[in-house]
C-alpha cells in the first residue's frame, strides 16, 4: 500500500505544481489544461487501483496521497531555498502553493477513488485473485 | 527458463509500468525543481548597475542654453547576471527630472503645481520632469554568470518640445546666475529594466499574472517621482 500511496502522492504532487509553474516545468510549456491534469491523474490511478488489494485500502490510500501530494508540490514550490541564495518564509510558500495547487487537490481524492474503482474492476475482469498472490483482504468484497 | 520464454502476467506487466512511470516522475519532478529554482535565484541575484549623464550642447560662453542648444539625457546599465540562467533585454522605461530652482524659490511659483514635490524634512524640493520614455529594446543576451551593457540616450531641443525646453533653459539660467554653470542644477534619474530569462515561454493564460512576473525580471534604480 506505501509503494502505491508515494507514487499516487509523486504524481499528485508533480501534477500540481506543473499545473501551477508549466513555464517553468520540464518540460516547459506555456500553459496545462486543467482537463489534461485531470487526464493525468485518472489514469495514474487506474493503475493504482489495478494494483490495489480492495477498496478499503484504495480509499485509504486515496486520502494519504493527497497528503503525500501536498507535500510535494510543497517541497518542489520550496526548492528555490535549498540554493541557499533565497531568502522566503518556507511556510509561506507551502500556503501559497496550497492556494494555488487548491483545483488539483479538491479533485484528486475524488479522482483517486473513481480511477482506483475503475481499476479494481480492470482487475477483476484480466486479473482476477489477489494481488502479489497474497490473500487480499476480505472487508468490503464479496464472499 | 530464457527470457524469451518469459511471458508477464497483466499484474507483472502493470507494475512494470508503475516502476518505469515512477522513475519517469521522479526525473522531471527533480528537473522541474532545479529549473524553477534557476528561475527564482536569476530573479534574486541579478542586478544592473546604471551610469547617467547630462550635458548641454550649443551653450552660450556664459554656459546659458541658447535658442540653438540642445539637452542630451543618456545612460548605460550593466546588468550582472551571477545566475545560472541567461537573460534577455526586453523593455526599458526612464525618466529625469530636473529641480527647479526657479519655482522652489519663487521667480516661478506657478509651476509648483506641476512640478513633483520632494519633501526631505523641513525642506521641499520641486523637480520638472524633462523625459518620459518607455521602449522595448533589442533583445541582446546577458549570458549566465556575465555581464552585459545598454545604453540609450534622449535628446531635447526647442525644435522637439518648445515648451519643455524653455522651462529647462529657465531652470539652468538660475544655475547659471547662481553657480556659473547650468551643470549645478541637480537631476534626479530613475530608470526600470524588463529583462526575460531564456527558456520561459510566454504563458498562455493572460490572466496568470505571477507567470509573466515568473518570466520577467524588473530592476528599477533611483527615485520615481512620478509622471
Amino acid at each position: 500500500m506505501a509503494v502505491l500511496t508515494l507514487f499516487l502522492g509523486l504524481t499528485l504532487g508533480y501534477t500540481t505544481f506543473y499545473s501551477v509553474f508549466p513555464t517553468v516545468g520540464v518540460p516547459a510549456v506555456g500553459g496545462v489544461s486543467f482537463v489534461g491534469a485531470l487526464l493525468l491523474l485518472i489514469g495514474v490511478a487506474i493503475l493504482g487501483g489495478f494494483l490495489t488489494q480492495d477498496v478499503y485500502t484504495g480509499t485509504v490510500q486515496s486520502f494519504v496521497s493527497l497528503a503525500v501530494g501536498i507535500a510535494v508540490a510543497s517541497l518542489m514550490m520550496a526548492s528555490p531555498l535549498l540554493t541557499g541564495m533565497v531568502q522566503a518564509r518556507a511556510d509561506d510558500l507551502a500556503v501559497l502553493g496550497i492556494q494555488l495547487g487548491f483545483p488539483i487537490y479538491l479533485v484528486a481524492v475524488p479522482v483517486n477513488l473513481f480511477g482506483g474503482l475503475i481499476g479494481l474492476g480492470l482487475r477483476e475482469r484480466f486479473a482476477p485473485g489477489p494481488v502479489g498472490g497474497r490473500a487480499a483482504s476480505s472487508r468490503f468484497r464479496g464472499p | 527458463m530464457g527470457l524469451a520464454g518469459w511471458r508477464p502476467t497483466p499484474e507483472q506487466g502493470a507494475w512494470t509500468v508503475l516502476a518505469v512511470a515512477t522513475a519517469v516522475f521522479v526525473t522531471l519532478a527533480a528537473a522541474s525543481s532545479a529549473n524553477y529554482a534557476s528561475v527564482v535565484v536569476a530573479h534574486t541575484i541579478s542586478y544592473m548597475v546604471p551610469r547617467f549623464a547630462i550635458s548641454y550642447d550649443q551653450t552660450a560662453p556664459s554656459g546659458a542654453l541658447t535658442l540653438n542648444s540642445s539637452i542630451n539625457a543618456s545612460f548605460s546599465l550593466r546588468v550582472e547576471n551571477p545566475s545560472s540562467r541567461t537573460l534577455r533585454f526586453f523593455f526599458v522605461a526612464y525618466s529625469a527630472w530636473i529641480e527647479d530652482w526657479p519655482a522652489r524659490d519663487g521667480y516661478n511659483a506657478t509651476r509648483r503645481t506641476t512640478d513633483k514635490a520632494f519633501v526631505n524634512g523641513s525642506q521641499t524640493a520641486y523637480f520638472f520632469q524633462v523625459v518620459a520614455e518607455s521602449r522595448n529594446i533589442p533583445q541582446d543576451p546577458v549570458p549566465a554568470h556575465g555581464n552585459a551593457t545598454v545604453s540609450l540616450s534622449f535628446r531635447l531641443t526647442r525644435a522637439t518640445d518648445p515648451s519643455r525646453f524653455d522651462v529647462v533653459r529657465n531652470i539652468t539660467d538660475e544655475g547659471v546666475s547662481r553657480n556659473g554653470s547650468a551643470d549645478a542644477v541637480p537631476w534626479n534619474h530613475w530608470v526600470r529594466l524588463d529583462l526575460l530569462i531564456e527558456g520561459v515561454p510566454e504563458p498562455s493564460n493572460l490572466e496568470a499574472g505571477y507567470l509573466r512576473d515568473l518570466r520577467r525580471i524588473e530592476l528599477q534604480w533611483g527615485l520615481n517621482l512620478g509622471f
